[in-house]
């Protein structure tokens, strides 16, 4: 344990020195100077993961920590930052110290010149979709330069930056350069379009340079309760094997809004789009689900063609109702012909003022995996300010002709902005990642002000979690673990 | 053992100075502009003045959100001719542009929605680690409140810090329709 100690000490410092630093900086400065900052202090002491122990032959608690330092500068229209990560997990050969982000940059009037890292998405993404997701751990940010321009009746941005090869990879080697534009003649209308030029070193022949160009156009009309989008890109060029890559996709959503019912739709259907690689893609069109889940994401096809369709009713303000329903078709890959669909129904409903129930059901058809979800959660108020909540989620899936299932229920208290306490607990005949099949846990949260601090003790079942197209196992987590988040 | 407990005392004097030093100084809240979901842009400093804004960081995926906006949906209705504004920021990007408008639409949500494509306003301007991710702030965009995660039950605090900051607050509090 004494390990992280001394980092526990150093950033516990570096946070009680901004919180008298930054203020007092920021009070002695002109108006239009401010400093902010924030720090995310995460620390388990748990035991390994079970894939862990096959590399460590231990099983035995260690502990691991996370901490993530943000700080911004800003001075008028001009603005400077940097993100300062340390991360020692239980794996030693995964640890590091170091500055993540930094950045400055001048705004004025819509328009912002930008260097250093940043997130970039381009439309629909099908051209680029540089993003963060902690929930699966996924950051494809790029470090170069950015200048955009946000007006009423046009908006662009061009960039230059390097990229990761992949989502494990720490170096950059990749270089991406392009832009984008769109003119909004009316409120509500819009056409445009996109490029990227993507360069990477060639593995044939190590002096030259292989290429992808990828070209995307789109166009949208959104006016009263109807709205429609269509984008199309196409891919060519070579891969850094010398093979010839070209491939295209296409996305189409539509939706009808009002009160009482909506209706929204999506259509995908892409070949060979995704690069540099389906698993750790630089581009990435929406999912086409409800839940996010996709082939590409799945199971890393070359291609898919999917469709999405949601119907929202809402008789009252306190009910509504959705369903929808996706499936997705694999393209290319005549020897796998992967299939999925997803049939989902939720419903929220608040009888009373006191009472607040909702109920989602989700079911998964997919080639590898059939699963089925159920998640019911109810809040009762016990006064204005507290309540109480009851949560329960079952999950179902055959795998290799078993059938698995996963059973979560947590009870909460919730005191008036300040306190929050879970205690939860699940029970599961799943052996497959060799976790605990019972698992119970007790959390607490305290907020002050600026700061929450969550203190968790237990265990927790991991699982696939997918969002923006991009799928993650995230591993069961058993041990205490303490996150301090503070803003300044 | 010592190095435990210097730790904790670092802890605990990390939120006290926190405490005492946002007493001392108030937070500006960063500017910034998005597109709303008609396509117009929004530029929060040339929406400022009229009252306290309560900006909120959510995904339709997030059902503590949906809980938070369909209650701050309440507030917005009682206190918006007094200047109260609300600002739901939409940080999914390309995944959910389909479903955004009709699902605010469906929910009764009134106020307005902008769209976050790429999350740089939600992870570097407002430093946002999780959702929901809430900040109040006055009419002139000092932060009054800020924080992570919602429980029903939380917008009484909530309701009491907009009423003291409204720029011509009412002689008693009133009461939100949930919780009553």
């Amino acid at each position: 344990m004494s390990r992280n100690i001394p980092h526990i000490i150093g950033f516990s410092a570096i946070v009680v020195l901004s919180t008298f630093i930054i203020p007092g900086a920021a009070q002695a400065q002109f108006d239009n100077w401010s400093v902010s900052a924030a720090n995310w202090l995460q620390y388990w002491y748990h035991r390994p993961e079970a894939f862990d122990s096959i590399y460590f032959d231990s099983r035995s608690r260690q502990d691991s920590l996370d901490n993530r330092f943000i700080v911004d500068f800003d001075l008028g229209d001009f603005y400077a930052g940097a993100w300062l990560r340390v991360l020692h997990p239980n794996r030693p050969d995964q640890s590091f110290e170091r500055i993540t982000q930094r950045y400055f940059g001048w705004n004025q009037d819509g328009l912002t010149v930008h260097a250093g890292n940043f997130y970039q998405t381009f439309d629909r993404g099908l051209t680029l979709n540089a993003f963060l997701d902690d929930v699966i751990n996924f950051d494809n940010n790029l470090d170069g330069a950015r200048v955009s321009g946000l007006y009423d009746h046009f908006d662009f941005d061009a960039i230059f930056g390097r990229a990761f090869r992949d989502r494990y990879s720490t170096e950059r080697e990749e270089i991406l350069r392009g832009g984008r534009a769109a003119i909004k003649p009316i409120v509500g209308t819009r056409a445009g379009f996109s490029y990227i030029r993507y360069k990477q070193n060639d593995f044939d022949d190590p002096t030259a340079a292989a290429g992808i160009n990828v070209t995307g156009i789109n166009a949208g009309v959104n006016r009263g309760p109807f709205e429609i989008y269509g984008e199309h890109a196409f891919k060519n060029g070579r891969l850094q094997f010398g093979e010839i890559a070209k491939g295209d996709g296409t996305y189409l959503s539509g939706s009808f809004s009002h009160s009482l019912f909506s209706i929204y739709s999506e259509y995908k259907n892409m070949i060979r789009l995704l690069y540099p690689s389906p698993a750790s893609p630089m581009n990435s069109p929406p999912p086409v689900s409800h839940q996010g889940r996709s082939l590409s994401s799945l199971a890393n096809t070359i291609g898919e063609r999917a469709y999405h369709v949601g119907l929202l009713l809402s008789p009252s303000y306190n009910l509504n109702l959705e369903l929808a329903f996706s499936e997705s078709f694999d393209r290319g890959d005549t020897l796998r012909e992967l299939y999925l669909a997803e049939k989902f129904a939720g419903v929220r409903w608040s009888p009373t003022d006191k009472f607040v129930v909702n109920y989602r059901w989700d079911r998964f058809d997919y080639s590898l995996e059939d699963e089925v979800q159920n998640y019911f959660e109810a809040y009762y108020y016990l006064s204005n300010a507290q309540t109480v909540s009851a949560t329960a989620y079952t999950k179902r899936f055959v795998l290799t002709g078993h059938e698995y299932h996963e059973d979560y229920l947590t009870l909460g208290l919730a005191r008036s902005n300040f306190l929050q306490l879970s205690l939860g607990g699940s029970l599961s005949n799943n052996d497959l990642d060799r976790d605990s099949n019972k698992l119970a846990f007790a959390e607490l949260t305290i907020r002050l002000r600026s700061h929450e601090l969550v203190i968790f003790h237990g265990g927790e079942r991991g699982g696939l979690v997918c969002s923006s197209g991009i799928c993650s196992q995230r591993p069961t987590f058993e041990g205490t673990r303490v996150i301090l988040f503070s803003r300044f | 053992m010592r190095l435990k407990l210097v730790a904790v005392i670092s802890l605990i004097l990390t939120i006290h100075a926190g405490l005492s030093a946002q007493e001392a100084q108030k937070r500006r809240t960063p500017d910034f502009t998005l597109p709303d979901i008609a396509g117009r842009n929004f530029t929060l400093s040339k929406n400022l003045g009229q009252g306290p804004v309560y900006i909120s960081f959510w995904a339709t995926w997030c059902k503590p959100c949906v809980e938070e906006l369909k209650i701050i949906e309440k507030l917005y209705e009682k206190y918006s001719d007094r200047g109260f504004q609300v600002i739901a920021i939409n940080t999914e990007g390309p995944k959910a542009s389909a479903k955004v408008k009709s699902f605010v639409k469906s929910h009764g949500l009134t106020f307005t929605i902008l769209l976050d494509n790429d999350g740089e306003v939600f992870r570097r301007k407002f430093k946002g680690v999780a959702m929901p991710y809430t900040t109040l702030i006055d009419a002139n965009g000092d932060v009054i409140f800020t924080a992570v995660g919602f429980k029903p039950g939380d917008e009484v605090e909530i309701e009491k810090l907009i009423v003291e900051h409204l720029i011509s607050p009412p002689d008693t509090v009133g009461q939100t329709g949930s919780g009553q």
